[in-house]
């Protein structure tokens, strides 16, 4: 006899109660039976088949002691005998226990026709179910996805609980003891079967199975055997699927468990970290090594595989869905690469300062909170830290942390359920949740719910100061959901004075400073110095300064001349000029040896940045949408081509070519600067997960404005110039040398017959006479023609909103406003440099004169536009008769302290400059509307220069406050003087 | 796939009252190292081998009881033994009943060859004699022993003790004669085979003596007495031992790129001087920083004019085959096997060495970081556990680990045992010291 079972062939025929069997094929060979797929014919329809299985019990005996005779009966010599015996009654025992439960259970249990002694063993005719064994899949199966193989433990789950409600246990749960099936999953194999009434008695043999056999099985310890037995074997069977390999000791006996499921497993790559959790957390406690420890039935593992399906599909409104959502949304959108410096807290209403860890236990616990602070102090990177903390790691017990940055709110029309709808926006529903309302009405129940004593999501909205004006709707929302059992709220705001009208039972918190300590260990820590000015160091306790102070270090860490630049700073629009100023020498220096490059560094930084703060500055947002920021684009893009903005700033004179050279076009243009300068290299703008645009920082508006302002300024002012002086606004265009004027002149010393000008100097000095009178000359004309509009006869008939008297105005100011500069004389390059060399000439206040046509041109460009749509709009709101006339006051009250200056300014001037000059336009001046009265109250020429000097300088104060007075009245004149 | 040997076994744990007893006073409080040597001397009480072949016997004469057979020595254990092994032995009754006397006073205990003869006294089969074997010495059949596989085969066959060592004779002549050189270039090469592998084929493969020379003829090669798997655990904890920050390298490369500011080659030289400073140690650095645990090494057992000590029957259990630097060596070079006491030892030792959850732990890979301190979490997971908890799940892996290398499962009848099983207790008792230093200090008190 050989040691290899002789199995039946294909057409052996056997004959089995009556009934005559064909063999067809073997389905499969296990260590005690051989299974054969096998037909017979149907008695009433002989043509037809009926398809089964037939189990024979066949032992395999690695000696042959259990052989087919020559007749086709199963033998054994006498040696196997007691072998054969026993594998006889554990056929006997698992066909008892499979009938028993088809009795129950047929369409759960696999099928089992009869069974017969016959040929010197025994036979079981089964049912043919289709399906496959797990092992055959999974050693055939590239990769399960974790999906499919939560599908599958529940398939074998709902096999195990047929045993288990039977009070069986089925011992031996291994993969190819597992036939799957489309709709369920079969075990078989019930040999080692055990009724759990049968545990006291008698002696038992079971089989342990290398991998999948519970530690009680192993060590034989019959006590311990219980339902957590079989569960500890589909854990096993799960751990198999999940890594591939079967457990072994290390995994068992030296606590390699845990090392062994990594996330980065292939069937965990791509799955949400909650669902990556849960399947690892199924594996870990159903692989304990006491039983009482596993889970105990198999109702309780299902319950973590449907919690695992949930998650992965991440569909509805549940606390992993939400928190798997803001995982990804922080993932997407927070790039801290500076570490977070802890700030203290202070409680407004506790007078004690709080930890941020204590600040969010306050808010797992329920609380609202109003977090107030300066702009750049925190605000947004304490939360963001929260944020942080909370995504690392899913944890059940815990509150989820929904971020919401306001600032979009900008943009969604005054919304309802705007927190909600951003909340919703970013979960998957299954098809069962349909609409909104649904939806809606799920997320309620969520907010009311806690768990473990902790609510259910705490909201991180970030900058109510940055909402926009109408922000009534969302204010109501904040105060609902914070009215939710389940829900907290921690609100930034700069101040906490929206508590006074709103967000009921709020505490205000408000983040502190960092103290000197702290900024000088911060200091240590990146390696820059501590300033030693004292200003300087109260500024670094705003943690955005500090950022950006370490940057301006970082980027020119050797230059000495940095140094003396940084401790002259004083204000933080002085120290994001500084940085904005070494960020683009960084980029020139980068970009060294393409000055195309080079350029378009500089031209965005100079112009389209400032040009996007402006933007925002004009529309009161501080969120650009991507249209509203293309236009932007392409207005600077076209400007390049625009020979007036090149003359005004001639580094881009002639070099549009080389700038824009692989810049076809101004979407390109958009893409280079917008996306791959500002958004991604330079990281000044910052993208929403809605698409719009914001700065870095919002304090960078207001410098950024400045300097929009300033690039328009000049840029109107060159759009001006360069046309022939024509015509004349001048009153009194002869000069006329006045005598008495000379006198006074010579009596003040002024004019001294010892020093002489050169000729030269002589020649500069008359030509900046004529060219300062001429431009004085258009500044009166100006002035003149506002006055006459506020001073108009009808004035009291537009203050009553007298429609006739309104519409004079209006045709006043249109007249006013078609006056231009087209007699501006432009103070030639080379007056300037001969004025220059003459020392103590006062070349400041000389150009400022020069340049108050312009100056004044500017202003009424604002300015009487202003007071036309104030005065004269119908949509006006100024309404009243009192705000009127003190609309009028304050553009008159400006218009005279302007003048005030400009005739100090001309007093000063006048004095440098030749006796014959200063009086020509002393004299020019003294009648005209608008210098007169001070010709006839200040003693002009008879002044020594210090009074002068008061003189201007009380002057300026006193446009200062008129200035001051204008903005208070809404009048749009930042950028003017 | 074919099944694995089918287990048979009783339906109730065998905790006889000794067990019951002794486990009991270890599980009940956390004693200090001092109330378990008091426990140890007063409350706990020592499976001795007159427990454990009184309780044998005991089950011998039930089943002759019960196949009506008459009972020659009618419950005298002694009389029994000295009968039946001065038989098998060809020695005197005298000389027989003096060693069963030593035996039974707890003198010495029996050598193998003499428990096997034991063995075919009680008509034990295989597993009973395992268990036999297992409860008074180191280790059940050793199946990678041709001589024990002969007794095991004899015993499986109900042959008397004179047949089998008839047989064994003449197999062991044979296995001489034909014996193959299992060389250290065929060990290199091919996968190495272990004893449960052996076991099993022995089991499924071996039923006539027929069946039995060609076993024999089939794997010749691969018997020896050493314990395969056992050896290859035995070399990877002392490797541990004598260079334990070895796999602390990746752990130190992560520790310093998370905590200082240095660069990749600056962390690389970092690791390199850590490295220096932490040599491998010889072995007999390890025996004395590790294994010595305040054992004495000489063995003299009177109290003389010189001051020699007279050992207490703990002391003599615990000093019993404690691992010297020779046996040590001995192990390391396959000269003896290696032995259960050692491998526990071992095991308790290197607890806190098992540094693979800190080798591979990248953090992005680790799907349980920031987790390990979380209450609730470890509850879920069914990893909160009290003392006893720790300890009963401590036994069950220790049980697994010992059973996995042949070795019976620890027994609280016996007093090294249940130095371990404190050990395993009292590690997590809220107290700082691991298992070995635990150890080493209830250690410490018995023999200062």
């Amino acid at each position: 006899m050989g040691n290899i079972r002789s199995l039946r062939k294909n057409g052996d025929k056997l004959i089995l109660g009556g009934c005559t069997y064909t063999i067809k094929d073997v389905e499969g060979c296990g260590g005690n039976s051989v299974v054969y797929h096998a037909i017979y014919n149907d008695n009433l329809n002989r043509e037809l088949q009926h398809e089964v299985l037939i189990k024979e019990l066949y032992p395999y005996h690695p000696r042959g002691g259990i052989y087919r005779d020559e007749n086709g009966n199963i033998s054994y010599v006498s040696e196997a005998e007691e072998y054969m015996q026993n594998c006889k009654m554990r056929f006997k025992q698992g066909n008892e226990i499979n009938l028993r439960l088809l009795q129950t259970l047929p369409s759960q249990i696999s099928g089992n026709v009869n069974s017969y002694e016959a040929y010197g063993t025994y036979y079981s005719v089964l049912t043919v179910h289709g399906g496959q064994n797990l092992e055959n899949v999974l050693e055939t199966t590239d990769s399960l996805s974790l999906r499919e193989a939560a599908k599958i433990m529940e398939k074998v789950l709902d096999a195990v609980e047929i045993f288990h409600e039977n009070e069986m246990l089925h011992l031996d749960i291994s993969p190819d003891n597992i036939i799957l099936l489309p709709e369920q999953a079969f075990l078989i194999d019930y040999n080692s079967v055990w009724s759990v009434s049968d545990k006291h008695n008698g002696v038992f043999s079971f089989c342990e199975k290398e991998g999948y056999s519970a530690p009680e099985i192993r060590l034989c310890d019959a006590g311990k055997i219980s339902y957590a037995t079989d569960i500890y074997s589909v854990c096993a069977v799960f751990y198999r699927i999940l890594t591939g390999n079967k457990l072994t000791d290390n995994e068992i006996i030296r606590n390699g468990l845990k090392s062994s499921l990594r996330a980065n497993l292939s069937i965990f790559r791509g799955e949400p970290n909650s669902a990556v959790l849960k399947a690892a957390q199924i594996v870990i406690k159903g692989l304990q090594m006491l039983p009482e420890k596993r889970y105990q039935s198999v109702a309780a593992l299902r319950r973590e595989f449907d919690e695992l399906l949930l998650r992965i599909e991440g569909k509805g409104i549940s606390h992993s869905a939400i928190w798997e959502s803001s995982r990804n949304i922080y993932r997407k959108t927070v790039h801290c690469d500076t570490s977070y410096i802890l700030q203290d807290i202070q409680n407004s209403y506790m007078m004690k300062q709080i930890s941020g860890n204590e600040l969010y236990s306050d808010l797992k616990d329920r609380s609202k909170v109003l977090l107030k602070g300066s702009g750049g102090m925190g605000k947004t990177r304490f939360m963001e830290e929260l944020w942080k903390n909370n995504v690392r790691q899913y944890r059940e017990a815990e509150p989820v942390v929904w971020f919401v940055p306001l600032k979009e709110y900008q943009y969604t029309a005054n919304e309802t359920a705007f927190i909600r709808k951003h909340l919703l926006k970013h979960l998957c529903f299954s098809t069962e949740s349909i609409g909104t309302g649904e939806s809606l009405h799920e997320l309620e129940q969520f907010f009311n719910g806690k768990r473990r004593g902790n609510v259910n999501i705490i909201f991180l909205l970030d900058g109510l100061n940055e909402t926009g004006t109408d922000r009534e709707k969302l204010l109501r929302e904040i105060e609902e959901l914070s009215a939710k059992e389940g829900v907290s709220v921690l609100v930034t705001e700069r101040s906490d004075e929206v508590l006074t009208y709103g967000l009921q039972g709020f505490q205000s918190v408000e983040l502190l400073p960092l103290d000197q300590e702290k900024v000088r260990q911060e200091t240590e820590k990146m390696q820059i110095p501590y300033p030693a000015d004292k200003r300087m160091q109260n500024l670094l306790g705003n943690p955005m300064m500090l950022e950006l102070y370490a940057k301006v270090c970082g980027l020119r860490k050797d230059s000495s001349e940095t140094q003396e630049e940084i401790m002259s700073i004083s204000s933080p629009e002085q120290l994001i000029q500084l940085y904005l100023g070494q960020l683009l020498k960084y980029q020139l220096r980068v970009h060294s040896g393409k000055p195309g490059i080079q350029l378009c560094s500089k031209y965005i930084l100079n112009h389209m940045l400032p040009d996007i703060a402006g933007e925002m500055k004009k529309k009161n947002k501080t969120l650009l949408s991507v249209d509203e920021v293309y236009k932007i684009a392409q207005k600077n893009y076209s400007n390049l081509y625009k020979k007036e903005f090149c003359k005004t700033f001639p580094e881009y004179l002639g070099k549009s070519r080389i700038m824009l050279d692989r810049i076809a076009d101004a979407s390109e243009w958009f893409d280079f600067a917008i996306e791959e300068h500002l958004t991604g290299e330079l990281g000044l703008l910052v993208k929403t997960g809605n698409g719009y645009y914001g700065l870095v920082h919002d304090n960078f508006i207001k410098y950024l404005t400045e300097a929009s302002e300033h690039n328009r300024t000049v840029y109107r002012k060159r759009q001006r110039r360069g046309t022939i002086l024509k015509g004349t606004a001048i009153t009194g265009a002869c000069v006329i040398l006045s005598l008495s004027v000379i006198c006074i002149l010579h009596k003040t010393g002024i004019i001294s017959d010892d020093k002489g000008p050169s000729e030269e100097e002589q020649r500069i000095l008359k030509r900046a006479a004529a060219c300062m009178q001429m431009n004085l000359g258009i500044f009166s004309g100006f002035v003149s023609d506002q006055k006459s509009v506020l001073e108009m006869d009808e004035i009291e008939g537009v203050l009553n909103q007298d429609s006739t008297a309104v519409e004079e105005m209006e045709n006043r100011i249109d007249i006013a406003l078609s006056k231009d500069l087209d007699n501006y004389s432009e103070l030639k390059p080379e007056v300037r440099d001969g004025l220059i060399e003459i020392s103590d000439f006062p070349i400041t206040e000389y150009v400022d004169l020069c340049d108050a046509p312009v100056d004044m041109s500017d202003f009424m460009e604002s300015a009487l536009v202003d007071l036309k749509e104030k005065m004269c709009s119908q949509d006006s709101v100024y309404r009243e008769y009192e705000d009127r006339k003190a609309l009028v006051e304050v553009y008159e009250g400006y218009l005279n302290a302007y003048t005030e200056f400009i005739f100090y300014e001309l007093d000063y001037v006048s004095n440098f400059l030749l006796p014959e000059q200063a009086a020509e336009i002393l004299d020019a001046n003294q009648y005209s509307r608008v210098f007169r009265n001070y010709f006839k109250t200040v003693q002009i020429g008879n002044q020594d220069i210090e009074s002068i000097r008061r003189g201007m300088e009380s002057a300026d104060k006193k446009l200062r406050a008129a200035k001051a007075e204008m903005l208070s009245w809404n009048y749009n004149i930042e950028g003017v003087k | 796939m074919t099944k694995e040997n089918n287990l048979k076994f009783d339906s109730e744990r065998e905790y006889t009252y000794i067990s019951s007893n002794n486990l009991t006073g270890i599980k009940s409080e956390a004693l200090s190292p001092e109330e378990l040597i008091k426990f140890m001397e007063n409350g706990f009480i020592c499976r001795t081998f007159k427990d454990t072949i009184a309780q044998f016997y005991t089950e011998y004469e039930k089943e002759k009881r019960e196949k009506c057979e008459e009972q020659e020595y009618k419950g005298d254990v002694k009389r029994f033994l000295s009968g039946k092994l001065s038989d098998m032995a060809q020695i005197s009754y005298d000389s027989m009943s003096r060693n069963v006397r030593n035996w039974m006073n707890g003198v010495n205990v029996p050598h193998r060859e003499q428990l096997f003869q034991m063995c075919f006294a009680l008509e034990l089969d295989e597993r009973r004699a395992s268990q036999l074997l297992a409860s008074i010495s180191d280790t059940g059949i050793h199946y990678r022993n041709p001589e024990e596989l002969v007794y095991a085969f004899g015993l499986r066959q109900r042959m008397s003790y004179g047949e089998t060592l008839q047989l064994k004779n003449e197999v062991m002549e044979q296995y001489a004669q034909n014996r193959k050189p299992s060389s250290s270039s065929k060990e290199n090469k091919e996968v190495k085979v272990y004893t449960r592998q052996i076991q099993r084929k022995f089991l499924d493969e071996v039923h006539t003596v027929e069946d039995l020379k060609q076993f024999f003829d089939e794997n010749n090669a691969v018997f020896g007495k050493i314990h395969e798997a056992a050896y290859d655990e035995f070399m990877r904890m002392i490797k541990l031992l004598q260079n334990p920050e070895a796999d602390f390298e990746a752990y130190w490369m992560q520790y310093l790129k998370e905590n200082t500011k240095y660069t990749e080659e600056e962390r690389q030289k970092e690791v390199e001087k850590i490295k220096q400073d932490l040599k491998k140690k010889s072995v007999e650095e390890v025996i004395e920083e590790y294994l010595r645990m305040y054992v004495p090494q000489n063995t003299s057992r009177k109290n003389t004019s010189e001051g020699k000590r007279n050992y207490t029957y703990l002391q003599r259990v615990i000093k019993k085959n404690w691992p010297s630097e020779s046996t040590i060596s001995k192990m390391k070079t396959k000269e003896m096997d290696v032995s259960r006491k050692v491998l526990l030892l071992l095991f308790l030792l290197t607890e806190e060495f098992e540094v693979s959850d800190l080798i591979n732990r990248e953090k992005e890979d680790d799907i349980f970081s920031d987790l390990d301190d979380d209450d609730e979490y470890l509850n879920d997971l069914g990893e909160m556990e009290d003392a006893n908890d720790r300890m009963e799940r401590r036994i069950v892996q220790l049980n697994l680990f010992l059973e996995a290398y042949g070795m019976n499962q620890l027994d609280p009848g016996s007093a090294f045992d249940c130095f371990v099983l404190y050990a395993l207790k009292a590690s997590y008792d809220g107290a700082e010291d691991n298992m070995g230093e635990r150890f080493k200090s209830v250690l410490k008190l018995l023999f200062e």
